[in-house]
């Protein structure tokens, strides 16, 4: 690890990360350089892991005592699971609950890997060589690329240039069980210091897009950037994906000129 | 006793792993269930209180939780421990209630993303017993500054943005910005420290 690359208080933006209290600046920052020491991933972990430990600080409670009782009631009339069922593959089985939250889910684009296993990768690597997207095949980006395809639910979307920036193009994984975005993209200009492209999640009909993190690029080549989202929005299915140029510490709303965005 | 179900006759519920206990819930024996009520069903119902403040709901939550892991296959050992597990499941159905509630839209969209999956093997923390990690973590807020500690578990418990938290305390939002940052920072490092 080049320690020099790394902010001073690293250990600060960290936690203000996970706590939600970074300034857009701060988070750029912080995001810069997870982008060139992606290891940072397991500080993040651990920050969040500190921050849940506050559960185990609780006092115990004991819960009225007829609860007891009405469990086993309930659960005398209702089969345990199979041991043939098959577990999630990791505590995002959560996501696979009943949730208020789940919405009925939008066509799925892009999801046809989905199941196939060992062969995600082969296939990815080959959209991303062969598609007319001209991704040059940078082999650490691509590998960048498809270990975030491998996730379970991962999404991969194809973002393109506006009229603005008609070349630019790339790719975008979502990993709604990590909360995390992956964002490979080529020929978006480098932009002056103090500026940040800005990723977006809007749903259809909404006036409300939801800020999903921010990025920069460098003066040529593609680039590849990933960082947690913090906005459960940015990774529900069916969004469509928006990327402007704004101040990079302007408030969380997008106003400047919209350059690419998801398609289908 | 049939010969098939040894459990039945040989398990000690209360010294029996939590791997053996879920195997013999598998096999539709509602005494494995009341093993782990008994075991974690304080925590729960602590967690699921603190969220939801209501008594009522978090007794529902505490039912739904245990009813969730007797009816699906939900957990898998291979990604961290059962306490965790049942935190994260606590957690997340509370938040989707409150969002319900719709009464704490700041807290659902601060808190929702960090209910979240965790991508590796199980972090040290996560192979304690849940009273060896209960008694770290509780060692280790000792030694936070109650000024820090108690920022943290308003943002952590109750959602409020740092400017809320200001408010609150009547103090400057710089002030709970880096206590907030300054205590989970110590938090990290001293649970780092205890393994």
């Amino acid at each position: 690890m080049t320690h020099s690359s790394l902010p001073d208080n690293l250990h600060e933006l960290i936690s203000g990360y996970v706590l939600d209290d970074l300034s857009a600046e701060e988070a750029a920052t912080l995001q810069q350089a997870i982008a060139l020491h992606p290891e940072l991933t397991a500080e993040l972990d651990e920050a969040h892991e500190a921050l849940d430990s506050l559960c185990y600080g609780l006092a115990e409670v004991a819960p009225p005592p007829g609860l007891h009782d009405r469990l086993l009631a309930s659960a005398q009339a209702t089969p345990p699971a199979a041991l043939s069922e098959v577990a999630p593959p990791s505590l995002s089985g959560l996501s696979m609950a009943p949730r208020s939250l789940s919405r009925p889910s939008a066509p799925r684009r892009e999801r046809w890997w989905v199941g196939v296993g060992g062969a995600i990768a082969a296939v990815a690597l080959g959209a991303i060589a062969l598609d007319n997207l001209r991704l040059r095949q940078d082999l650490a980006q691509s590998q960048q690329l498809v270990a975030a395809l491998q996730q379970p639910d991962a999404r991969l979307y194809a973002i393109a240039g506006t009229e603005e920036v008609e070349n630019a193009a790339g790719r975008l994984v979502i990993d709604p069980n990590r909360q995390q975005v992956t964002v490979l993209v080529q020929d978006l200009p480098a932009l002056p210091q103090g500026n940040a492209y800005r990723l977006w999640a809007v749903a259809e009909g909404s006036a409300e897009p939801a800020f999903c993190g921010q990025f920069t690029t460098e003066a040529s080549g593609p680039t590849i950037t990933k960082w947690a989202l913090i906005d459960e929005d940015c990774s529900v299915d069916g969004r469509q994906l928006l990327i402007t140029a704004d101040t990079a510490s302007a408030p969380l709303v997008p106003e400047g000129p919209l350059l690419m965005q998801s398609v289908l | 006793m049939s010969s098939d179900s040894p459990n039945r006759a040989s398990l000690d519920w209360s010294t029996a792993s939590d791997a053996d206990v879920l195997q013999a819930m598998r096999s539709g024996q509602t005494d494995a269930l009341s093993a782990l009520y008994e075991r974690y069903s304080r925590i729960v119902y602590a967690l699921a209180l603190r969220l939801l403040t209501d008594p009522q709901e978090a007794e529902d939550l505490t039912h739904e939780v245990f009813l969730s892991i007797w009816q699906r296959n939900l957990y898998n050992p291979d990604r961290g421990s059962l306490s965790s597990f049942l935190m994260m499941m606590t957690r997340s159905r509370a938040i989707d209630k409150l969002r319900s509630r719709g009464s704490k839209g700041r807290f659902l969209q601060r808190w929702k993303g960090l209910v979240r999956s965790d991508s590796g093997s199980p972090s040290p923390l996560e192979q304690l017993s849940i009273d060896e990690r209960s008694q770290r973590v509780h060692e280790a807020l000792a030694q936070i500054p109650d000024t820090e500690r108690q920022v943290l578990e308003i943002a952590y418990f109750e959602g409020l943005s740092q400017s809320e938290i200001a408010d609150r305390l009547n103090m400057p939002l710089g002030t709970v910005k880096s206590r907030s940052r300054q205590g989970l920072t110590k938090l990290r490092s001293l649970l780092q420290n205890a393994l």
